[in-house]
């Protein structure tokens, strides 16, 4: 196989990279995203657990 | 299409027919030069018949023909990346029948956008050793279901005899496929 036809595969593998690259930060992104999301809720939960067992103590 | 199937094409070409071969399928393909093709996103069905077609010209081969021989290689492919679906299966009719309800429900968690055929099963009264499967899929790729048999078969050391008994490309409503397992189906 000549030269050029190497340099055009080299090309490929390495845009190949970049975009295996890329999609590897979008999901870490999206992971990132949806576990501070579900940490928020967890917090809002616990917050209003608490809230409630305050008046149920309270109404008793 | 998912791009793992163009990937495991382009292993099928360079490793049958070398590398010089892809570079000349590409040219005929300019979409597929242009887009650095990954094995998680999805690709138009359009560019894998380019492919198909460049290459049968190319190697003289018949669609059919050329189908087979992928869904051969495929398969090896394929368990090589995914070595936890055959993981503990014995005999080709286990795998065959998790095809449907466990794995691709696996590939389409792994990949968003999937589309796998649809595969339906029936058991041959009082033969164990048989099975219909009945394959439906917009893109009509029974010839590489055929392959992929051929796949399991080598992989299991299991022969099995199909045939197709009803085809989409005959004017049926889908393709159905009858299969006889060489050994026997442990009971």
């Amino acid at each position: 196989m000549d030269l050029a036809r190497w340099e055009q595969r080299l090309e490929r593998e390495k845009a190949r990279n970049l975009e295996l690259e890329r999609i590897i930060e979008d999901k870490t992104r999206e992971l990132y995203l949806a576990n501070e999301r579900l940490r928020r809720q967890n917090e809002g939960l616990e917050a209003e657990i608490e809230a409630r067992t305050v008046d149920l103590r309270a109404a008793f | 299409m998912k791009g793992v199937i163009f990937v495991i094409f382009e292993d099928f070409i360079t490793s049958n027919f070398g590398q010089e071969t892809f570079e000349e399928l590409l040219e005929a393909c300019p979409h597929m030069a242009k887009e650095p093709i990954v094995s998680p996103k999805t690709y138009p069905d359009e560019w894998m018949v380019g492919m198909l077609t460049a290459a049968c010209k190319r190697l003289g081969l018949t669609p059919p023909d050329a189908l087979r021989a992928f869904g051969k290689f495929a398969f090896g492919s394929l368990i090589k990346r995914y070595p936890a679906f055959i993981d503990g299966v014995e005999h080709p009719r286990e795998l065959l029948l998790a095809v449907h309800d466990i794995i691709h429900v696996e590939v389409k968690k792994l990949m968003e956008g999937a589309t796998p055929p649809n595969l339906y099963y029936e058991d041959v009264d009082g033969e164990p050793d048989q099975l219909i499967i009945h394959y439906e899929s917009k893109r009509g790729l029974c010839m590489l279901m055929e392959g992929l048999l051929d796949g399991v078969a080598e992989h299991f050391g299991v022969g099995i005899d199909y045939e197709q008994t009803a085809c989409t490309h005959r004017g049926d409503p889908r393709c159905t496929f009858q299969l006889q397992f060489q050994h026997a189906v442990k009971a």
